[in-house]
């Protein structure tokens, strides 16, 4: 129990470490994206669910096992086959069998870490990416449909992935959004409340009455007035009587 | 934030745009040559103009290409940097608008202050600031509402005697009779102040 305890503690100082180097060198913020220079009120930043993190790991053992069952079955024949050549590449195998998966073990992690969304009563924000660092601005009047989707595995961890998507037409959507840059599209992967993101963006729709395409805003103040404008004899009436008025005032 | 950042001023990328364009085309290897020299070519004649509704691109020497497109209809902005990039400090701005094709219409590279770029096209895009109908009717009416009660307020002494206080019309949400009927009572205590008016001044001429 207590070398459980140390081995967490160290895993989480040489975390740090690698934290502050890749932070440090390359050049990856620390901090959420912001949202500045519009009207944004309650800005919320947060990262995926954390059964998105444990989902991944899944995969990633389920990857690590199939690969380095298949490199220790190999390394075992070789050695049976020819003792020598056996013993003279074990240190080639056992390294490609161990440090691979330290490596995406720690990229898996700070993947989640630099995943950031951001909500603001107007727009959402995407980063994403340690090399590639994309970050994607989208606001909920420009969304044009939003899907939840979730597989059988995804709901053990009780994540889902909204999708959500701008007009326009483009590349087709990966089936894990892995490589999904295209454009007209945001991708919020791991989310454990989507239907209160979809409420979200949904209830943005119900008051926004352009269609998201930048065009202009119906403005009805040029008909409040008169709904079916000055037609009636009376009006016009009215009207011509303060013209002329108007003329006697004016000359 | 923006009022120390003025794209009008954005006309041509940074010198280290160049610089990032030489390192891509090393790792062009054995193209190198060409594709220096395109890139040469686009950073030589990559101009950017900034006015007051959208954004304007152009490059290009012998193929010339100019991209024209308005803040209003941005779908989506995509800020990019990879390694390098950020090492230089130097990132793409990607700006989409609702045409058919995933890739970016225009991409904008080479700006230093591509943060303050971004939050600039951000706020111009439309969404990003409550200038739905509803602001601007309220405010309007406020406006008119205002300007009604000056100018009887000028001519108090006349116009309250006579004509008596203007209807008052509250920005409450009225139906359409409702609605007729206002403006029709609107119009005449417009005709009776003008017929006050008119008045007076005949009797002063």
């Amino acid at each position: 129990m207590i070398g459980d305890q140390a081995i967490l503690r160290a895993s989480q100082w040489c975390y740090q470490g690698v934290w502050a180097g890749v932070t440090k060198w390359l050049c990856v913020p620390a901090a959420p994206p912001e949202l500045v220079g519009a009207e944004d009120q309650q800005v919320r930043a947060f990262r995926p669910a954390l059964g998105y993190l444990r989902y991944r790991k899944l995969y990633f053992w389920i990857g690590l096992f199939a690969v380095d069952i298949t490199l220790v079955v190999a390394w075992l024949a070789l050695l049976f086959a020819r003792p020598i050549v056996g013993i003279l590449l074990a240190p080639l195998f056992w390294f490609v069998i161990i440090v691979p998966d330290i490596l995406v073990y720690i990229a898996l992690h700070l993947r989640y870490d630099t995943t950031w969304y951001v909500l603001s009563d107007r727009t959402l924000r995407i980063r994403r990416g340690i090399w590639i660092i994309n970050e994607v601005t989208i606001t909920y009047e420009n969304i044009q449909n939003v899907s939840i989707k979730q597989g059988p595995v995804q709901r053990l961890y009780g994540i889902s992935d909204v999708v959500v998507q701008t007009a326009g037409g483009g590349g087709a959507v990966g089936q894990h959004g892995e490589q999904n840059l295209s454009g007209h599209t945001g991708l919020l992967e791991g989310i454990d409340n989507p239907e209160e993101l979809r409420e979200l963006i949904m209830a943005k729709w119900r008051t926004a009455k352009s269609a998201g395409l930048g065009d202009e805003y119906q403005r009805p103040m040029a008909n409040a007035f008169m709904p079916h404008g000055l037609s009636t004899p009376a009006e016009l009436e009215l009207l011509q009587q303060i013209r002329d008025l108007a003329v006697r005032l004016a000359s | 934030m923006e009022s120390s950042f003025d794209p009008a001023t954005i006309q041509r990328p940074d010198r280290k745009l160049l610089t990032y364009y030489i390192f891509l085309s090393i790792l062009a290897g054995p193209a190198f040559p060409l594709v220096l020299l395109s890139l040469y070519i686009r950073y030589s004649t990559l101009r950017y103009k900034f006015d007051a509704d959208g954004v304007s691109m152009s490059h290009g020497l012998f193929f010339r290409r100019e991209v024209n497109l308005t803040f209003r209809r941005l779908q989506d902005i995509h800020l990019t940097h990879n390694l390098l990039q950020r090492w230089m400090g130097l990132a793409t701005i990607s700006l989409q608008t609702a045409s058919g094709n995933a890739g970016a219409e225009m991409a904008i590279e080479g700006v230093l202050q591509a943060e303050a770029l971004r939050d600039f096209l951000y706020a111009r895009m439309r969404g990003a600031r409550d200038d739905r109908p509803g602001g601007i009717a309220s405010t309007f009416a406020r406006a008119s509402a205002s300007v009604v009660t000056d100018s009887v307020g000028t001519d108090s002494v006349v116009t309250a005697s006579v004509v008596g206080q203007p209807t008052e019309v509250s920005n409450a949400m009225h139906s359409n009779e409702q609605t007729t009927a206002l403006a029709l009572q609107t119009l005449v205590e417009i005709r009776d102040a003008l017929q006050i008016l008119v008045n007076r001044q005949e009797t002063r001429a």
